[in-house]
């Protein structure tokens, strides 16, 4: 594992800090030393394919799910020790669909829902409703897919929560519906001050809105940077090298992933524009192009590189 | 940190729980609560227009009554869970509700929709006696061990209000006491019917096991099906009201209502299945 | 004011926007005094974080292309009209073409060059049609 990602965000104020989660489920290590940290304020969203780990560590947030080892504080507070205040702060948009009651109809569900918070905005719930076309009268498990997800985004914004836990909130939702439901999110996040933590594999969803950007991996957190130190530091290089060219040894770590085309490459490198450059240079490569990633292509080099013996 | 307590939410107050657990598990059971009331009422109806005259009446039995509602009691809960089994109570559990507080409350609100049917059942027990004209008994061998003590006329339901009023209570605690033990397996359980029928079989079968064996084995067997079911603490007594003794000679009257057993053998069970409860309640945790 | 925002472009969201601003300064549509949408509206509208769109007024404030007014919102500067505008927008737009030339082995020279003999035989007018 290369010692260059960084993984300390070290600001001032934590909304979500998490040291050292551990937890196996049977033999599968589910989470393995994370240090989840999400600063007040920020949009933060979690990269990773399915089963990285995304969600247990937010039921950990929850209390849904205990750790082997390690801790877990959300607003300072311990969610093992005074959980229902911690979920008190929390709007959770959970992974599975059938998150609720299927026997109530939607404005039971969302009435029964409302009776837990004591903060709930009626008048906001009763905005959301419409905009997201919930069809009050139905059943909620007899709703589709991008229906209930939208039931369950009014149930985690209505409350105007501290901290928006949304794991994979676009899942199932229509194109239409997923850029009224962003637009909708950064509503929210100017009306009312908000930590958002959001994940999710469909990077490109959330592309704009991420401020923070966390990568995890089969239950490691292999990274969390501001977005801006991300498209500052991470670079695809275009350069024209010689020969049998095998790149500097000072970048070995940094290079994330390598592609080349002739006598081109094009490798994807974690560093300082001007030092990576100059380590390019002076290794006998003229460097052509030093273009940023977006989120999606930058999840997929953090993603795809596999650890060389 | 130090500045966050001050803008933290706060969780809701306890009574707006309790109400909506109520209000929640009510609509959630509405359609079985419907169902047992339907089907009293076309009973009633059956016995009030079938019962042919001078029959003599349907007589009931205030003791062998409580038979219906301590099996409606133990499967109760089943219902009242039915929407939060264990692989599925992610909602519950993320509601900003201490959880054991939130279970209780669960747990109660079954029980107050539980303690209006076996009210209701008591009520049609007397509707059908008073209106196909047959007695409220307290138990027909008792009839015959309390006559000499009445006036020559009296009849059986005048002994029961007067005399054991207290009977009345049996069918609630009686109900009570099995809703808590069921309540405990839907809490504990993933399959709480799987566990009801195999530990009855398994019971079962172990006394007959035991008891085939015969000599000291048998012994074995036969004073824990004692202990545990007809002594004066056994759940029979506290379902009943009654002390059954076998060991007394035959054509001895045997059976007798009983305050102080019942009242024992009340608070043992009711008190060890409302002490399980809670433990079972506060012992769930997250996994 | 419906700005042209897009994640595949290598310039960070903030940025584009203050790009997008700077440009509408020099096509004349926004003039000085005019108001900037507020940041909920545009954040709203693009799906933008609204850290990044407060940002980006930030900078075009600091650059002094607008100004904020107490409690009425973010407006045009006057200043923001002169041709400093004008030339830092060709700045950048010259400094994107730079890259781009060095990316395919083309110096600056002959990417001057080459700009002139692409002016000469174009014809303003159709500019749309052009590939």
């Amino acid at each position: 594992m290369s010692p260059v990602l960084p993984t300390d965000l070290s600001t001032g104020s934590l909304a979500v800090r998490t040291q050292g989660l551990a937890k196996r489920f049977g033999r599968e290590t589910a989470l393995d030393g994370v240090n989840l940290q999400v600063p007040e304020g920020a949009v933060y969203v979690l990269v990773g394919p399915n089963g990285a780990g995304k969600s247990t560590t937010f039921k950990v947030l929850m209390d849904l799910v205990r750790t082997d080892e390690g801790t877990a504080e959300v607003f300072g507070l311990d969610p093992r020790v005074r959980g229902p205040e911690v979920r008190a702060q929390i709007g959770y948009v959970p992974e599975r669909h059938d998150w609720g009651y299927g026997w109530m109809r939607v404005g039971r569900l969302l009435q029964h829902h409302a009776t837990f918070y004591p903060t709930w905005d009626a008048e906001y719930a009763a905005r959301l409703a419409e905009v997201f076309g919930l069809k009050m009268d139905r059943k909620f498990g007899s709703l589709s897919k991008g229906q209930g997800r939208r039931v369950h985004l009014t149930m985690a914004l209505a409350h105007r929560p501290r901290l928006l836990v949304l794991d994979e909130p676009t899942d199932g939702l229509d194109p239409v519906m997923l850029d009224e439901t962003l637009g909708l999110l950064m509503d929210h996040i100017t009306e009312t001050p908000t930590t958002v933590v959001i994940s999710t594999h469909q990077v490109h969803d959330v592309d704009r809105l991420a401020d923070h950007v966390g990568v995890m991996r089969d239950g490691k957190l292999m990274m969390q940077v501001p977005r801006d130190e991300l498209h500052r530091k991470l670079r695809r290089y275009r350069a024209e090298v010689p020969d049998g060219w095998a790149g500097p040894a000072a970048l070995n770590g940094a290079v994330l992933r390598k592609g080349s085309f002739g006598r081109e490459i094009q490798w994807s490198i974690w560093g300082e524009e001007r030092e990576v450059v100059q380590q390019l240079t002076s290794a006998g490569a003229t460097v052509r192009d030093a273009a940023p990633l977006t989120l999606a292509d930058a999840a997929i080099a953090l993603l795809s590189r596999r650890e060389r013996a | 940190m130090s500045g966050a307590a001050e803008t933290l939410h706060p969780v809701p107050a306890r009574g707006v729980v309790a109400r909506e657990a109520l209000r929640a598990v009510g609509q959630s059971v509405r359609l079985e609560v419907g169902a047992v009331l339907a089907l009293l009422l076309g009973l009633l109806v059956l016995m009030a227009t079938v019962q042919p005259q001078g029959a003599g009446g349907a007589d009931y039995d205030v003791s062998d009554m409580t038979w219906p509602v301590v099996i409606l009691g133990l499967f109760a809960p089943l219902a009242v869970w039915k929407h939060d089994e264990p692989s599925r109570r992610a909602y519950l559990w993320s509601l900003p509700v201490e959880r054991a507080r939130h279970t209780l409350a669960k747990v109660a609100s079954g029980w107050t929709m539980l303690m209006g049917l076996v009210a209701a059942y008591v009520l049609w027990a007397m509707t059908v006696a008073l209106v196909t004209d047959g007695n409220i008994t307290i138990n027909p061998e008792w009839e015959a061990a309390l006559r000499p003590t009445l006036p020559p006329d009296a009849r059986i339901r005048d002994l029961t209000l007067s005399g054991h009023p207290w009977l009345w209570l049996v069918p609630f605690t009686a109900a009570t006491t099995t809703y808590l033990l069921g309540s405990i397996l839907a809490l504990l359980a993933d399959h709480p019917l799987r566990v009801v029928a195999g530990a009855g079989f398994a019971f079962f079968v172990a006394i007959g096991l035991l008891e085939s064996t015969g000599g000291a084995a048998e012994h074995t067997a036969d004073s824990l099906f004692v202990h545990l079911v007809t002594n004066p603490y056994g759940i029979v007594t506290e379902v009943t009201g009654v002390v059954h003794r076998f060991d007394t000679g035959p054509g001895v009257l045997n059976d007798q209502p009983n305050l102080g057993a019942w009242a024992r053998a009340t608070l043992l069970w009711m008190g060890a299945g409302l002490a399980a409860t809670v433990l079972a309640a506060r012992r769930y945790q997250e996994r | 004011m419906q700005l042209a925002i897009n994640t595949a472009d290598p310039r960070p969201i903030y940025v584009q926007i203050m790009d997008e601003v700077r440009r509408a300064i020099v096509l004349g549509t926004l003039r000085p005094e005019d108001p900037l949408p507020s940041v909920r509206q545009l954040a709203s509208d693009l799906r933008v974080n609204p850290n990044t769109v407060a940002q980006a007024y930030r900078e075009l404030e600091r650059a002094g292309v607008a100004y904020v007014r107490r409690g009425q919102g973010t407006f045009v500067a006057a200043a923001g009209t002169n041709g400093t505008e004008r030339r830092a927008l060709a700045a950048g737009v010259a400094e994107r073409a730079l890259v781009e030339a060095h990316r395919n082995g083309v110096s600056a020279e002959e990417l001057i060059d080459a700009i002139r003999d692409a002016a000469r035989s174009r014809d303003p007018h159709t500019l749309a049609e052009q590939p």
